[in-house]
């Protein structure tokens, strides 16, 4: 690790709201009792679990590197928890959508080791076109925790 | 593959996004994603099981500037366990 990272964990927090003789509701977890949309399973439990582990991951891997700048957020937080990894070595910024497991583990710690130290993983030529890109492009990498 | 598509090809007019595919159910119907590892630009791009050596390049070149001709499609569907033979 070079330079400082900055991690930003966006979570939606639980909900402050509690009626009385209730178990505490997570935001996003009442009206879906198999976790996910439409009630399908997701890894782990609902959002609030992800939500959970979200935060203790970003958590944990800050206390484990002092070059590592945890910011946790609910702003613009949505169902999935999101994780930003940026630093002033690297020109863009790699969203992570869902806690990583597994390789998607490997991806990020890469992401963020690659953040701090600047080194693209990629050909001189390819950095190149891509800083002339003529205009903004989304990309969105599918990926399985295999 | 995800680590060098995701801070390598990260800039500032490209913005990368490394979803899990479970977690992201929803996008994955969205965008019918129907193999991972997939990658989809702009929401309609979509190449299946790319690998760094071909031509994802091309093909974030062709996304931002139409005018450059959409390389031949480099690779397959991922099936089962591995490739169908070009």
């Amino acid at each position: 690790m070079d330079a400082p990272v900055d991690l930003t964990v966006s979570v939606r927090r639980s909900s402050p709201l509690l009626l009385p003789g209730a178990a505490p509701v997570e935001a996003g977890d009442e009206a879906r009792p198999g976790g996910g949309p439409g009630g399908e399973a997701r890894p782990g439990g609902g959002p609030g679990d992800e939500a959970r582990r979200a935060e203790q991951l970003g958590r944990e891997v800050a206390a484990l590197e002092p070059r590592i700048r945890l910011t946790v957020t609910d702003e613009g937080a949505g169902e999935i928890p999101a994780f930003t990894v940026a630093s002033r070595a690297v020109a863009g910024a790699v969203r992570f959508l869902g806690v990583p497991r597994v390789n998607g583990f490997r991806a990020w710690l890469e992401a963020l080791r690659r953040a701090s130290t600047g080194d693209p993983g990629v050909p001189p030529e390819w950095a190149r076109a891509l800083a002339a890109l003529p205009r903004p492009v989304h990309a969105q990498v599918f990926a399985t925790p295999t | 593959m995800v680590t060098t598509i995701g801070m390598g090809l990260a800039s500032a007019v490209l913005h990368v996004e490394v979803v899990d595919a479970i977690a992201g159910m929803e996008l994955v119907r969205e965008l019918g994603v129907s193999g991972v590892p997939t990658v989809v630009l702009d929401g309609r791009l979509r190449l299946e099981n790319p690998s760094p050596d071909e031509s994802l390049l091309d093909f974030v070149l062709h996304a931002a500037d139409r005018a450059k001709p959409a390389p031949r499609v480099a690779t397959v569907p991922f099936r089962a366990c591995g490739r169908l033979p070009g």
